[in-house]
């Protein structure tokens, strides 16, 4: 990113500040509206609790692998439907199910059958996948037919096209799609957590913060995801640009 | 066994591109087809490989592994050389035998370096190479040789006849002094 991207960035988080610790001081009730300079003064003790570390071992195990699940069957999904047209037809019900159906009213019948420790990791999976399948789908229809056909020729197995023409040809999208999914992971995961309240999450926590009316915390904790999400994002996706560099020198 | 093709006829959009076209393709042989463009060669070549089905007409003794070099060089472009040669002739050949390979062709010092980084020169010498280190009974090249310098040409053609000894070749090409030194025989085509 160039200097001039960071110093505009930065100024636009820095307004956002200035409006929001404005609107604090003008409400001046804390319980209403916690001021960014108290909720950063907050993220500096909380860390030093006894439950935080737990809090975020717990919540971060459980989206990750609901994530890296999803990932999974996301990709095998998409190049099974773009392979054979029937499991697209199939999957079409499914996932369009999952993309319109609210995640809240999902997360409310899951809880009917799943107990509140599994729910993080199904309730992720459920909201990542049809965007790793949509995404693989698509990069393998516009796979070059010619290069397909040059793999015919030549009797290449399926696993070595996999290998040499799918992978790379979905690269991008499955990129984009993990830019996407690893959001939309800490999105559904913690709202199942704030919902179902398992213990010694930070789903538990927040859900506390709110009934005790602790809106500085509420607020430290929401901080404290996105910094997550966003750690979570950038190493990913730097494991999967490892990845594909390490199959280019096959 | 020889490939005979007799009373091929195929049309698109109402235009009669082959009609009734008989030839011989001899085994072990080199035959260079030539003629205009819109003659119906690709077409002939697309029948052949099973690509394209014909309105009428039949092949005899057509081989199940056939090496082709198309138009284009279909290269897998993120992958190295080896690995786009490997892809098709899989552990036949190691790397060290076809990066010796590829030097008689005139590519040195490629190793590991991704294909979309040579020049259309470069990646049409290593569409050939898959094509020739293929274990197959027919090579099919499809105006294979075109935008090679004339020196990189001769080096290739006569690597290509050094390799093609025994295989049944088709190819298709426009340069009669090509068709001339690389053929055995030639059939010319004429547009209908």
């Amino acid at each position: 990113m160039k200097h001039k991207d960071w110093i505009e960035r930065f100024l636009a988080v820095f307004v956002l500040l200035a409006i929001w610790q404005a609107v604090a001081m003008a409400i001046a009730q804390p319980l209403l509206l916690a001021s960014p300079v108290q909720v950063i003064a907050r993220l500096g003790t909380i860390w030093m609790e006894p439950e935080f570390f737990g809090a975020v071992a717990y919540s971060c195990s459980r989206i990750a692998v609901g994530f890296l699940l999803s990932f999974a069957l996301g990709i095998v999904l998409g190049v099974l439907a773009g392979k054979f047209h029937v499991v697209e037809v199939l999957l079409w019900p499914l996932m369009l199910a999952v993309k319109t159906v609210p995640v809240v009213a999902i997360i409310l019948i899951c809880l009917i059958w799943m107990t509140s420790s599994q729910l993080t990791a199904f309730i992720v999976m459920l909201m990542v996948v049809p965007l790793i399948y949509a995404n693989t789908l698509e990069a393998i229809k516009s796979t070059d037919p010619k290069i397909i056909q040059m793999a015919q020729t030549f009797h290449v197995p399926f696993a070595k096209r996999l290998i040499y023409i799918y992978l790379p040809q979905i690269r991008p999208f499955l990129v984009s799609a993990c830019s996407v999914s690893l959001g939309v992971s800490w999105k559904s995961g913690i709202a199942a957590e704030v919902l179902s309240i398992p213990h010694g999450s930070i789903g538990e926590l927040m859900h506390d913060a709110k009934v005790f009316f602790v809106t500085v915390d509420l607020l430290a904790w929401t901080l404290i995801v996105v910094l997550l999400s966003l750690l979570f994002e950038k190493a990913f996706l730097m494991l999967l640009d490892l990845f594909f560099k390490r199959l280019e020198k096959l | 066994m020889d490939i005979v093709i007799k009373g091929l006829t195929k049309s698109f959009d109402g235009r009669r591109v082959l009609d009734g076209f008989d030839a011989v393709f001899p085994e072990g042989k080199i035959t260079c087809l030539m003629g205009d463009s819109g003659c119906g060669k690709t077409t002939l070549l697309n029948i052949l490989l099973g690509f394209s089905e014909p309105d009428a007409g039949v092949i005899e003794g057509m081989p199940g592994k056939v090496g082709v070099v198309f138009q284009e060089d279909r290269l897998c472009e993120d992958f190295s050389a080896a690995s786009n040669i490997m892809l098709a002739t899989g552990r036949r050949y190691s790397k060290s035998e076809i990066y010796r390979f590829l030097e008689k062709l005139g590519l040195s010092g490629i190793e590991g370096q991704p294909v979309r980084e040579f020049s259309g020169g470069m990646k049409r010498r290593v569409a050939i190479a898959r094509a020739l280190l293929f274990d197959c009974d027919l090579i099919v090249l499809d105006e294979a040789f075109k935008g090679l310098d004339e020196d990189t040409k001769e080096l290739v053609l006569d690597c290509a006849r050094e390799y093609c000894a025994g295989k049944t070749v088709v190819s298709v090409t426009h340069d009669p002094n090509e068709a001339q030194k690389f053929g055995d025989l030639i059939i010319r085509m004429e547009k209908k």
